[in-house]
């Protein structure tokens, strides 16, 4: 029944890196702006390499 | 006339607005104006056409371009304000662009370095509508990036009085208190489990298990928690009873006694209860705490005045700040430029614009040596004009200075959870005395026991937990309808609100002007300059408006034997043509049930057929005004002279006073003395109403955009919602209710628990049961309440 211990305390640990985890995003403003991410993610990071065109 | 109105339904492919009588053609698209052309042509130029392919016409019209708007960001000193960051190689700044809108909108505003090469880096914040740019201050600057973007129409707003970052570090806080007390509330509800279902551990691993607990329930106590206890001691510092009192008391009692029973190694404590409390409590204020960040519910005067003007030294100009401005200092306004200080016209003449201030929306012109107050916007061409005050002690500054706008009337009225807890308290502490001085006659080692208990079982969960939840989600449901409020505590002002005030230009008005249309028979050329040359004649409102409307069909023909009948119409003789217009009844027309006011046309006593002149006032205003009526009284408060007065007095009952010719100031003290009596809602839009907005009790701008300026207010509605009033003062009337079935489903579960407790029969296995089950349910009630209702209001939710 030892072991039933250590369980707690290495599934405490694993909780714990995700509250790390946590902290760090909160810390880094992954909250301040919900919104756009969502959107960006639709965009190509180059849209169409004609770009040069009016360039030449 | 010969159809009403010419059918056509071409959009806008840059806006999406209906481009009216003729669309501008270009590269196969149609365009409503000049305005979205050019942006359309600067796009395609740079190869930036993807941006209509994420959502259908993601443009803004542009409404008037003013060139140099942004000239003041020549000067050094206001860039410098007003950059986050600076060196020689990079600088930093976040502009607030209320027009962002859609996707599109990021992706252009994202790729915006393509315009510009001097722009390192862009980045939108969609929610707070916010562009982070980077730039290279040597390849541009400040200046041409904002002109760029104003082009684009995406105009920034500048205003140097930013507030930055408290309001972010806040919420920030309040995010990592709920993910810790979160944290600590599933890992020790994890390790009383065994509790729970009543399985005997060795006492080693309870041992071990509650000391885990111990050290978990730490940060809850010492930095979520922190909050309720600082609240707490500042209210008895105020000799208040706040809601956080009792819920501090419940939490010391919870964690010394649990701390007691767990050095003593006599149980397991109760600190789940505690965490599973503190949880969430910071769950029901992050809630209550929630506003609309895009919204800017707080402009004062400064965001309407222009930031710098062009001060006139010797033969140059230079900009100067408003702020800085000194008597004698001779200044330049530009067309469409708000002046930002009274002062006296130095230029010949000028036309100047009051509406903002006056609500009319007339045009004054004004003469060389004549005194102009701030607040009118310049027509035309430039001028100069000598200051005769500071910007701090204009007319209309004055009107801020006015005791009314010191932030005290946020405090006023308590809120209904404060008030309930006046009461709460003391009898919870009496309850708590009471049962201890009866343990210590009967069985004094009990009397810790029971009066700990007494407190832990009372601790108002359930009762703090109501009203947020309850709060937050009428403010949501309004919020899907465009009625933004500015924080939970507005609806609990609403339900305090007897008397409603409207304003009448363009907040029961619609901004628009007036539509003119024709029913009837296809009018010949001949016949539209007959009736174009009488209504000439006549300077009634209704023939004016005829006469403007046929205004392409100017002749020089005479009019004979001109008749006017007063109140019915005219009647003349034109190239032996007889005509008579006016209202159906002179002219013969049997129709009735028109929609706004008729002017009916005969020609050589055939009925041809009428014009009919919109209502102006919104839709559906009547039926709004009738069903609001029961509850409350209405004022009507009008910049404007009394034409409209016959027209008002049909739409309001008939006891409403309707005031006019009112100046922002008389509106501001109207609004005081209304006070005096009863609690008043003040529906406005302008600068104007700004005073009145702030003097009421709850201020309501009405807005035609959500990126629209709006005076300092508690709600910003949108135009077309405004005529939803009554659903929405219906709902917030009930949500009231909702948040009472709360309280008294929580002095139920307050009233069993107690008993439990003084009679010392209240266990962990009770107590873990009974907090959340009573804090569940409460939120349950709170949340699915609001649901129902704005389901059977046939609200969306």
């Amino acid at each position: 029944m030892k072991i039933l211990v250590i369980l707690i305390i290495v599934s405490l640990m694993i909780a714990l890196v995700f509250l790390v985890l946590f902290i760090w995003s909160v810390k880094s403003d992954q909250y301040e702006d919900t919104d756009s991410p969502a959107m960006r993610i639709f965009y190509d990071d180059k849209p169409r390499s004609a770009n040069s065109k009016k360039d030449k | 006339m010969s159809s009403p109105a010419i059918k056509n339904n071409t959009t806008c492919y840059h806006c999406g607005e209906d481009c009216n009588s003729e669309p501008l053609l270009h590269n196969d698209h149609s365009f409503c104006c000049f305005g979205c052309q050019t942006v359309f042509e600067l796009l395609s130029e740079n190869d930036l056409c993807e941006y209509y392919t994420f959502e259908n016409n993601p443009g803004n019209q542009l409404s008037h371009f003013i060139k140099d708007k942004y000239l003041f960001l020549d000067n050094q000193e206001i860039v410098d304000h007003l950059l986050d960051f600076k060196s020689d190689q990079l600088a930093k700044i976040t502009l607030n662009i209320p027009s962002i809108h859609c996707s599109s909108c990021i992706w252009l505003l994202e790729n915006i370095s393509r315009f510009d090469h001097g722009i390192i880096h862009s980045k939108i914040n969609f929610s707070k509508k916010k562009l982070a740019i980077d730039f290279n201050p040597i390849e541009t600057n400040l200046r041409n990036i904002a002109d760029l973007l104003y082009q684009l129409s995406y105009e920034p707003e500048i205003s140097l009085d930013q507030n930055k970052n408290s309001i972010t570090d806040k919420s920030k806080t309040r995010n990592l208190k709920i993910g810790i007390a979160g944290f600590c509330f599933g890992n020790i509800m994890l390790l009383a489990f065994p509790d729970y279902l009543g399985i005997e551990l060795d006492s080693e691993f309870i041992g071990y298990f509650t000391y885990i607990s111990l050290g978990l329930s730490l940060p809850v106590l010492f930095y979520c928690s922190s909050e309720f206890f600082i609240s707490a001691i500042a209210g008895i510092r105020k000799k208040l009873l706040n809601i956080d009192l009792p819920i501090a008391i419940g939490i010391l009692a919870l964690f010394s006694r649990s701390l007691y029973e767990i050095l003593s190694q006599s149980g397991p404590g109760y600190l789940d209860s505690m965490a599973a409390l503190v949880f969430f409590l910071l769950i029901g204020r992050w809630l209550q705490g929630k506003t609309y960040e895009g919204l800017t519910f707080d402009r004062n005067f400064k965001s309407y005045f222009p930031l710098a003007v062009q001060k006139i030294v010797g033969l140059t100009k230079e900009s100067t700040l408003v702020s800085k401005l000194e008597i004698n200092d001779l200044i330049e306004i530009r067309n469409e430029e708000i002046i930002p200080c009274d002062a006296i016209l130095m230029s010949k003449k000028a036309l100047i614009d009051y509406s903002f201030v006056s609500g009319e929306s007339e045009v004054n012109e004004i003469q060389e040596g004549a005194k102009i107050y701030a607040g009118g916007r310049i027509k035309g061409s430039a001028v100069q004009m000598t200051v005769i005050k500071p910007v701090s002690q204009s007319y209309l500054t004055q009107l801020w200075n006015h005791t009314s706008f010191e932030d005290s009337t946020e405090q006023n009225s308590p809120l209904l959870i404060d008030k309930v807890s006046q009461y709460f308290t003391p009898i919870v502490l009496l309850i708590a005395l009471i049962a201890g001085i009866y343990w210590f006659f009967t069985d004094s080692s009990k009397v810790l026991f029971v009066v700990s208990s007494v407190l832990i079982v009372a601790c108002p969960c359930a009762l703090a937990l109501a009203a947020p939840f309850t709060l937050s989600s009428t403010m949501n449901t309004l919020g899907l309808h465009n009625m933004y409020l500015k924080g939970t505590h507005v609806i609990e002002k609403i339900w305090q609100v007897k008397r409603i005030v409207f304003d009448k230009t363009g907040t029961i008005t619609t901004p628009s002007n007036e539509k003119i249309e024709w029913h009837g028979r296809a009018l010949s050329k001949f016949e539209k300059e007959l009736i174009y040359t009488l209504s000439s004649n006549s300077v009634h409102p209704l023939s004016q408006q005829v006469s403007n409307h046929l205004q392409e069909n100017k002749t020089d023909r005479i009019v004979l034997q001109f008749k006017e009948f007063k109140g019915q119409g005219i009647s003349g003789t034109i190239e032996r043509c007889h005509i008579k217009m006016g209202s159906p009844d002179f002219v013969g027309l049997t129709d009735s049930n028109f929609t706004g006011s008729v002017i009916a046309i005969n020609i050589n006593e055939e009925n041809l057929g009428y014009f009919l002149i919109k209502n102006k006032y919104r839709d559906g205003l009547h039926t709004m005004l009738n069903s609001l009526k029961t509850n409350y009284s209405f004022t009507l408060l009008s910049g404007d002279n009394n034409h409209e007065a016959n027209n008002l007095s049909k739409l309001f009952p008939k006891e409403t006073p309707l005031i006019f010719d009112q100046s922002p100031e008389d509106k501001l003290n109207t609004i005081k003395s209304l006070e005096t009596t009863e609690s008043t809602m003040m529906i406005g839009d302008g600068l104007n109403d700004a005073g009145a907005l702030k003097s009421c009790h709850v201020g309501v701008s009405v807005a035609e955009h959500r990126s629209s300026f709006t005076p300092a207010s508690d709600i910003i509605i949108l135009g077309d919602q405004l005529i939803q009033l009554p659903k929405f003062l219906t709902l917030i009337h009930q949500s009231r209710k909702i948040i009472v079935t709360g309280f008294i489903v929580s002095f139920l579960y307050n009233i069993i628990g107690l008993s439990l407790a003084v009679a010392g029969f209240i266990t962990p296995v009770i107590a873990a049961i009974l907090m959340p089950i009573s804090s569940i349910s409460v939120v349950a009630l709170s949340t699915l309440g609001v649901k129902y209702l704005s389901h059977r209001l046939k609200l969306k939710a």
